[in-house]
């Protein structure tokens, strides 16, 4: 094990604590670099154009509406445990009812950007925002 | 019956229990004073506001590292395992989809940890937290997607929460480190434990 050596004085012992061993430091580059090109691809992958909301429960595709509609949306998708409701208005969507104990789907709030999602992971309901369906589809191959 | 026909068994056919030695004996209680402190972490952080569906910043896996240091491999996996195990016992998820993320997350992580601990030369807890840390969460979706939502669209948000448990993976190296750096230094006669496992 390569411990950070002690050092008298206390900032540079605290920088050689946060900085690790030679070993730390290229695991860390090789890591934030594979984060780094694997976001850029999933982004080019994930497309742009007319954003549509799609609804599963587990893999079955329950609904698909567009982002942007003229009227909101109030859809209730029955999950595993019970029904999540799911509202889009304004370029947005968020969970706004789930069964769950936790409700960390309703906390996570409203999403409105190609790429965001809200799952419930209990209720086994995920709700995507997906662009260029084409680019999308190629993701999911 | 003659009291002189019972047959009483002499000293030497009476079964003798093996003790065990005091430093099994205290090996064992760091390895539960460990698993408390573990255990109360991983229910504290239950009840911290999540950054996400399933993103915790994986402080009890300190206690895993610093077990690893301390007390072994297989003491550092048994640790990670029944940290989960317990801990969702006092909050309520033993079984659940919560409790399975959790468990599978955590013997990832310490399987990782422990391969880097044994076979990458010069690294420290910083890179072992760092990479067990990337394991969680890569083995996490992986369950998800595999048993409770069949989508792999899913794996979009996948980078973000790599890039966030990579910066809480350093930080809780950094951590550990820092704890058994003191440890060491106070327990300079135990020394020989805490730095005797590296490497296998």
């Amino acid at each position: 094990m390569n411990s950070s050596p002690a050092s008298p004085g206390k900032p540079s012992r605290l920088r050689n604590l946060l900085s690790g061993t030679w070993t730390d430091r290229v695991l860390l580059v090789i890591v934030l670099c594979g984060i780094g090109f694997g976001w850029m691809h999933i982004r080019q992958l994930a497309g742009s154009g007319e954003a549509m909301v799609d609804v599963y429960y587990g893999q079955t595709l329950l609904a698909e509406y567009p982002l942007h509609a003229d009227t909101p949306v109030h859809f209730k998708a029955e999950g595993e445990i019970g029904v999540s409701e799911i509202i889009i208005a304004d370029g947005n969507v968020a969970i706004t009812e789930s069964p769950c104990s936790s409700k960390r789907c309703i906390l996570a709030g409203h999403k409105h950007d190609i790429g965001g999602m809200l799952v419930c992971l209990p209720n086994r309901i995920l709700v995507a925002i997906r662009g260029d369906a084409q680019a999308f589809d190629a993701m999911l191959e | 019956m003659p009291l002189s026909s019972i047959h009483f068994p002499g000293p030497t056919t009476r079964p003798t229990l093996a003790r065990p030695s005091l430093e099994a004996l205290q090996r064992k209680a760091q390895w539960m004073a460990l698993l408390m402190l573990a255990v109360g972490i991983h229910v504290l952080e239950s009840a911290l506001p999540g950054l996400g569906p399933w993103f915790k910043p994986g402080l009890a896996n300190i206690v895993t590292l610093i077990a690893l240091v301390m007390l072994g491999p297989k003491e550092a996996l048994m640790l990670a395992v029944a940290r989960v195990v317990v801990g969702s016992l006092f909050i309520g998820t033993l079984f659940t989809p919560t409790f399975i993320m959790s468990l599978s997350g955590a013997v990832a992580a310490a399987l990782v940890m422990l391969a880097a601990w044994r076979s990458i030369p010069g690294i420290s807890l910083l890179g072992v937290s760092l990479l067990g840390a990337v394991a969680h969460m890569l083995v996490q979706f992986v369950t998800v997607e595999a048993l409770f939502i069949q989508q792999q669209a899913l794996f979009y948000l996948l980078p973000p929460f790599l890039l966030v448990a990579s910066f809480t993976g350093w930080l809780n190296g950094v951590a550990a480190q820092y704890i058994t750096d003191q440890l060491r230094s106070a327990m300079p006669a135990s020394s020989e434990v805490l730095t005797g496992t590296a490497h296998g």
